[in-house]
Protein backbone atom coordinates (compact mmCIF):
# COMPACT_ATOMS: atom_id res chain seq x y z
CA UNK A 1 0.00 0.00 0.00
CA UNK A 2 1.27 3.47 -0.92
CA UNK A 3 2.15 5.92 1.81
CA UNK A 4 2.02 9.70 1.99
CA UNK A 5 3.21 12.52 4.23
CA UNK A 6 1.62 15.91 4.88
CA UNK A 7 4.08 18.75 4.28
CA UNK A 8 3.90 22.51 4.97
CA UNK A 9 3.53 24.90 2.06
CA UNK A 10 2.66 28.20 3.72
CA UNK A 11 1.63 29.14 7.24
CA UNK A 12 0.03 32.52 7.82
CA UNK A 13 -1.94 34.16 10.63
CA UNK A 14 -5.24 33.54 8.81
CA UNK A 15 -4.75 30.15 7.14
CA UNK A 16 -2.33 27.27 6.73
CA UNK A 17 -1.67 25.48 3.47
CA UNK A 18 -0.26 21.96 3.22
CA UNK A 19 0.33 19.44 0.47
CA UNK A 20 0.70 15.70 -0.01
CA UNK A 21 4.05 14.02 -0.60
CA UNK A 22 3.68 10.51 -1.96
CA UNK A 23 6.24 7.93 -0.88
CA UNK A 24 9.15 7.74 -3.33
CA UNK A 25 8.53 11.18 -4.83
CA UNK A 26 10.79 14.22 -4.47
CA UNK A 27 8.08 16.83 -4.76
CA UNK A 28 4.64 17.18 -3.23
CA UNK A 29 1.59 17.23 -5.51
CA UNK A 30 1.36 21.02 -5.32
CA UNK A 31 5.10 21.55 -5.95
CA UNK A 32 4.85 19.24 -8.97
CA UNK A 33 1.89 21.27 -10.25
CA UNK A 34 3.87 24.52 -9.93
CA UNK A 35 6.97 22.96 -11.53
CA UNK A 36 4.95 21.65 -14.48
CA UNK A 37 3.27 24.95 -15.32
CA UNK A 38 5.34 27.84 -13.93
CA UNK A 39 7.63 28.26 -16.94
CA UNK A 40 4.97 27.75 -19.59
CA UNK A 41 3.99 31.21 -20.92
CA UNK A 42 0.50 29.94 -21.66
CA UNK A 43 -0.09 29.31 -17.96
CA UNK A 44 2.15 31.82 -16.20
CA UNK A 45 -0.71 34.26 -15.54
CA UNK A 46 -2.89 31.64 -13.89
CA UNK A 47 0.00 30.26 -11.85
CA UNK A 48 0.69 33.80 -10.62
CA UNK A 49 -3.00 34.22 -9.82
CA UNK A 50 -3.02 31.00 -7.79
CA UNK A 51 0.10 31.77 -5.73
CA UNK A 52 -1.06 35.31 -4.91
CA UNK A 53 -4.42 33.96 -3.81
CA UNK A 54 -2.82 31.37 -1.56
CA UNK A 55 -0.50 33.99 -0.09
CA UNK A 56 -3.37 36.44 0.54
CA UNK A 57 -5.58 33.76 2.05
CA UNK A 58 -2.78 32.70 4.39
CA UNK A 59 -1.94 36.23 5.49
CA UNK A 60 -5.06 38.38 5.11
CA UNK A 61 -8.45 36.93 4.20
CA UNK A 62 -8.43 33.32 5.40
CA UNK A 63 -9.38 30.44 3.13
CA UNK A 64 -12.95 31.60 2.68
CA UNK A 65 -15.28 29.38 0.70
CA UNK A 66 -15.84 32.16 -1.87
CA UNK A 67 -12.29 31.61 -3.13
CA UNK A 68 -12.98 27.95 -3.95
CA UNK A 69 -15.34 25.94 -6.09
CA UNK A 70 -16.61 22.50 -5.08
CA UNK A 71 -15.59 19.65 -7.37
CA UNK A 72 -18.05 16.81 -7.10
CA UNK A 73 -19.82 15.57 -4.00
CA UNK A 74 -16.85 15.19 -1.62
CA UNK A 75 -14.52 17.56 0.23
CA UNK A 76 -12.57 18.31 -2.94
CA UNK A 77 -12.51 21.92 -4.10
CA UNK A 78 -10.55 23.86 -6.66
CA UNK A 79 -9.18 27.36 -6.40
CA UNK A 80 -11.77 29.72 -7.90
CA UNK A 81 -10.11 31.64 -10.68
CA UNK A 82 -13.23 33.48 -11.74
CA UNK A 83 -12.67 33.06 -15.46
CA UNK A 84 -12.93 29.36 -16.26
CA UNK A 85 -13.18 30.04 -19.99
CA UNK A 86 -9.91 31.91 -20.24
CA UNK A 87 -8.04 30.08 -17.48
CA UNK A 88 -8.20 26.38 -18.36
CA UNK A 89 -6.07 25.18 -15.45
CA UNK A 90 -7.33 23.38 -12.37
CA UNK A 91 -5.71 23.10 -8.96
CA UNK A 92 -7.52 20.78 -6.58
CA UNK A 93 -7.44 20.82 -2.80
CA UNK A 94 -9.15 19.66 0.36
CA UNK A 95 -10.55 22.72 2.05
CA UNK A 96 -11.37 21.71 5.60
CA UNK A 97 -12.27 25.13 6.95
CA UNK A 98 -11.25 28.80 6.69
CA UNK A 99 -7.89 28.01 8.30
CA UNK A 100 -6.77 24.67 6.84
CA UNK A 101 -6.31 23.70 3.19
CA UNK A 102 -4.52 20.66 1.81
CA UNK A 103 -3.32 21.38 -1.72
CA UNK A 104 -3.21 18.58 -4.26
CA UNK A 105 -2.30 18.61 -7.91
CA UNK A 106 -4.25 19.43 -11.02
CA UNK A 107 -3.72 20.09 -14.66
CA UNK A 108 -4.88 21.48 -17.93
CA UNK A 109 -8.59 21.34 -18.69
CA UNK A 110 -9.10 22.22 -22.33
CA UNK A 111 -12.38 23.76 -23.35
CA UNK A 112 -13.57 20.56 -25.04
CA UNK A 113 -13.33 18.66 -21.72
CA UNK A 114 -16.65 19.10 -19.95
CA UNK A 115 -16.07 16.94 -16.86
CA UNK A 116 -12.85 16.49 -14.91
CA UNK A 117 -13.51 12.72 -15.01
CA UNK A 118 -12.87 12.79 -18.76
CA UNK A 119 -9.28 13.91 -18.32
CA UNK A 120 -6.99 11.33 -16.71
CA UNK A 121 -4.64 13.89 -15.15
CA UNK A 122 -7.50 15.75 -13.46
CA UNK A 123 -9.38 12.62 -12.48
CA UNK A 124 -6.25 11.18 -10.84
CA UNK A 125 -5.66 14.39 -8.87
CA UNK A 126 -9.23 14.36 -7.53
CA UNK A 127 -9.12 10.63 -6.75
CA UNK A 128 -5.85 11.03 -4.88
CA UNK A 129 -7.26 13.81 -2.70
CA UNK A 130 -10.35 11.74 -1.91
CA UNK A 131 -8.13 8.85 -0.86
CA UNK A 132 -5.98 11.19 1.28
CA UNK A 133 -9.12 12.61 2.91
CA UNK A 134 -10.39 9.10 3.64
CA UNK A 135 -7.05 8.01 5.09
CA UNK A 136 -6.79 11.09 7.34
CA UNK A 137 -10.35 10.67 8.57
CA UNK A 138 -9.74 7.01 9.40
CA UNK A 139 -6.71 8.08 11.42
CA UNK A 140 -8.93 10.69 13.08
CA UNK A 141 -6.54 13.48 12.18
CA UNK A 142 -7.54 16.88 13.48
CA UNK A 143 -8.42 19.16 10.59
CA UNK A 144 -8.42 22.23 12.73
CA UNK A 145 -4.67 21.88 12.96
CA UNK A 146 -2.85 19.71 10.47
CA UNK A 147 0.41 20.74 12.19
CA UNK A 148 -0.33 17.81 14.45
CA UNK A 149 0.08 15.39 11.56
CA UNK A 150 2.58 17.36 9.46
CA UNK A 151 5.57 15.16 8.70
CA UNK A 152 3.77 12.00 9.81
CA UNK A 153 3.40 9.17 7.31
CA UNK A 154 -0.01 7.68 6.51
CA UNK A 155 -1.14 4.72 4.47
CA UNK A 156 -3.11 5.73 1.40
CA UNK A 157 -6.44 3.95 1.51
CA UNK A 158 -9.04 3.46 -1.18
CA UNK A 159 -6.99 4.30 -4.27
CA UNK B 1 9.24 29.33 6.47
CA UNK B 2 7.37 29.36 3.11
CA UNK B 3 7.91 26.57 0.65
CA UNK B 4 10.86 27.26 -1.69
CA UNK B 5 9.14 26.76 -5.07
CA UNK B 6 6.06 28.64 -3.87
CA UNK B 7 8.21 31.56 -2.75
CA UNK B 8 10.15 31.63 -6.03
CA UNK B 9 6.96 31.81 -8.07
CA UNK B 10 5.42 34.41 -5.74
CA UNK B 11 8.53 36.61 -5.88
CA UNK B 12 8.38 36.66 -9.68
CA UNK B 13 4.85 38.07 -9.77
CA UNK B 14 4.82 41.74 -10.88
CA UNK B 15 3.92 44.11 -8.02
CA UNK B 16 0.93 45.61 -9.84
CA UNK B 17 -0.58 42.15 -10.41
CA UNK B 18 -0.06 41.30 -6.73
CA UNK B 19 -1.64 44.56 -5.62
CA UNK B 20 -4.63 44.21 -7.95
CA UNK B 21 -5.53 40.64 -6.90
CA UNK B 22 -4.86 41.40 -3.22
CA UNK B 23 -7.24 44.36 -3.37
CA UNK B 24 -9.96 42.40 -5.19
CA UNK B 25 -9.66 39.63 -2.62
CA UNK B 26 -9.96 42.05 0.31
CA UNK B 27 -13.08 43.61 -1.19
CA UNK B 28 -14.55 40.16 -1.83
CA UNK B 29 -13.69 39.05 1.73
CA UNK B 30 -15.31 42.20 3.15
CA UNK B 31 -18.51 41.54 1.17
CA UNK B 32 -18.47 37.93 2.36
CA UNK B 33 -18.01 39.17 5.94
CA UNK B 34 -21.02 41.53 5.65
CA UNK B 35 -23.19 38.80 4.11
CA UNK B 36 -22.34 36.48 7.02
CA UNK B 37 -22.93 39.19 9.62
CA UNK B 38 -26.37 39.83 8.15
CA UNK B 39 -27.22 36.15 7.68
CA UNK B 40 -27.42 36.55 3.91
CA UNK B 41 -26.24 34.30 1.06
CA UNK B 42 -24.72 35.12 -2.29
CA UNK B 43 -28.10 34.28 -3.84
CA UNK B 44 -29.72 37.02 -1.71
CA UNK B 45 -27.16 39.54 -2.92
CA UNK B 46 -27.78 38.42 -6.51
CA UNK B 47 -31.51 39.07 -6.10
CA UNK B 48 -30.92 42.45 -4.47
CA UNK B 49 -28.71 43.54 -7.36
CA UNK B 50 -30.80 41.82 -10.09
CA UNK B 51 -27.79 39.75 -11.10
CA UNK B 52 -27.27 36.02 -11.58
CA UNK B 53 -25.71 33.94 -8.80
CA UNK B 54 -22.85 32.97 -11.11
CA UNK B 55 -22.03 36.63 -11.68
CA UNK B 56 -21.86 37.28 -7.92
CA UNK B 57 -19.70 34.18 -7.55
CA UNK B 58 -17.29 35.61 -10.15
CA UNK B 59 -17.24 38.96 -8.34
CA UNK B 60 -16.29 37.23 -5.11
CA UNK B 61 -13.64 34.97 -6.64
CA UNK B 62 -10.94 37.54 -5.92
CA UNK B 63 -10.33 38.42 -9.57
CA UNK B 64 -13.05 40.96 -10.20
CA UNK B 65 -12.06 44.50 -11.04
CA UNK B 66 -14.73 46.31 -9.00
CA UNK B 67 -15.78 49.76 -10.19
CA UNK B 68 -16.68 52.42 -7.63
CA UNK B 69 -20.23 52.28 -9.04
CA UNK B 70 -20.53 48.57 -8.29
CA UNK B 71 -19.14 49.02 -4.78
CA UNK B 72 -21.63 51.86 -4.21
CA UNK B 73 -24.52 49.62 -5.27
CA UNK B 74 -23.38 46.76 -3.02
CA UNK B 75 -22.90 49.13 -0.06
CA UNK B 76 -26.36 50.52 -0.75
CA UNK B 77 -28.23 47.19 -0.85
CA UNK B 78 -26.29 45.75 2.09
CA UNK B 79 -26.43 48.98 4.06
CA UNK B 80 -22.80 48.58 5.10
CA UNK B 81 -19.43 50.09 4.31
CA UNK B 82 -17.09 48.05 2.13
CA UNK B 83 -14.26 50.53 1.69
CA UNK B 84 -13.23 53.10 4.26
CA UNK B 85 -10.63 55.64 3.16
CA UNK B 86 -9.28 57.52 6.18
CA UNK B 87 -8.27 61.14 5.46
CA UNK B 88 -5.97 63.23 7.60
CA UNK B 89 -7.65 65.77 9.90
CA UNK B 90 -7.85 69.34 8.53
CA UNK B 91 -4.61 71.28 8.98
CA UNK B 92 -2.39 68.20 8.92
CA UNK B 93 0.39 68.55 6.39
CA UNK B 94 1.04 65.73 3.99
CA UNK B 95 4.63 64.59 3.77
CA UNK B 96 6.30 66.05 0.69
CA UNK B 97 8.57 63.86 -1.40
CA UNK B 98 12.28 64.24 -0.67
CA UNK B 99 13.80 67.05 -2.84
CA UNK B 100 16.20 64.79 -4.70
CA UNK B 101 13.43 62.41 -5.68
CA UNK B 102 11.17 65.32 -6.58
CA UNK B 103 13.82 66.78 -8.95
CA UNK B 104 14.38 63.39 -10.46
CA UNK B 105 10.64 63.05 -11.07
CA UNK B 106 10.53 66.51 -12.73
CA UNK B 107 13.42 65.50 -14.99
CA UNK B 108 11.64 62.30 -15.99
CA UNK B 109 8.40 64.17 -16.72
CA UNK B 110 10.27 66.74 -18.89
CA UNK B 111 11.84 63.95 -20.93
Amino acid sequence: MKKFTIIDILQGPKAKFYSVLLEGKRQSEFEEFLTNFRDNPEFSEIIQNIVIKIDQMARVTGAREIFFKPEGPSMVFRINIGRDETYPLRLYCLRYNDQVVLLGGGGYKDLSTVRYQDKEELNNAVKLLRAVDKSLKEEEASFTDLDLVSGKQFELKGL
Amino acid sequence: MPNKIFEEVLNNVPKDVKRSIARSMRIAARIDEILKEKGLKQSDLAKMLHKSESEISKWLSGDHNFTIGTIDKIEDVLDAEIINIPLKPAGTKSKMPRPSKSKDLTRRIKK
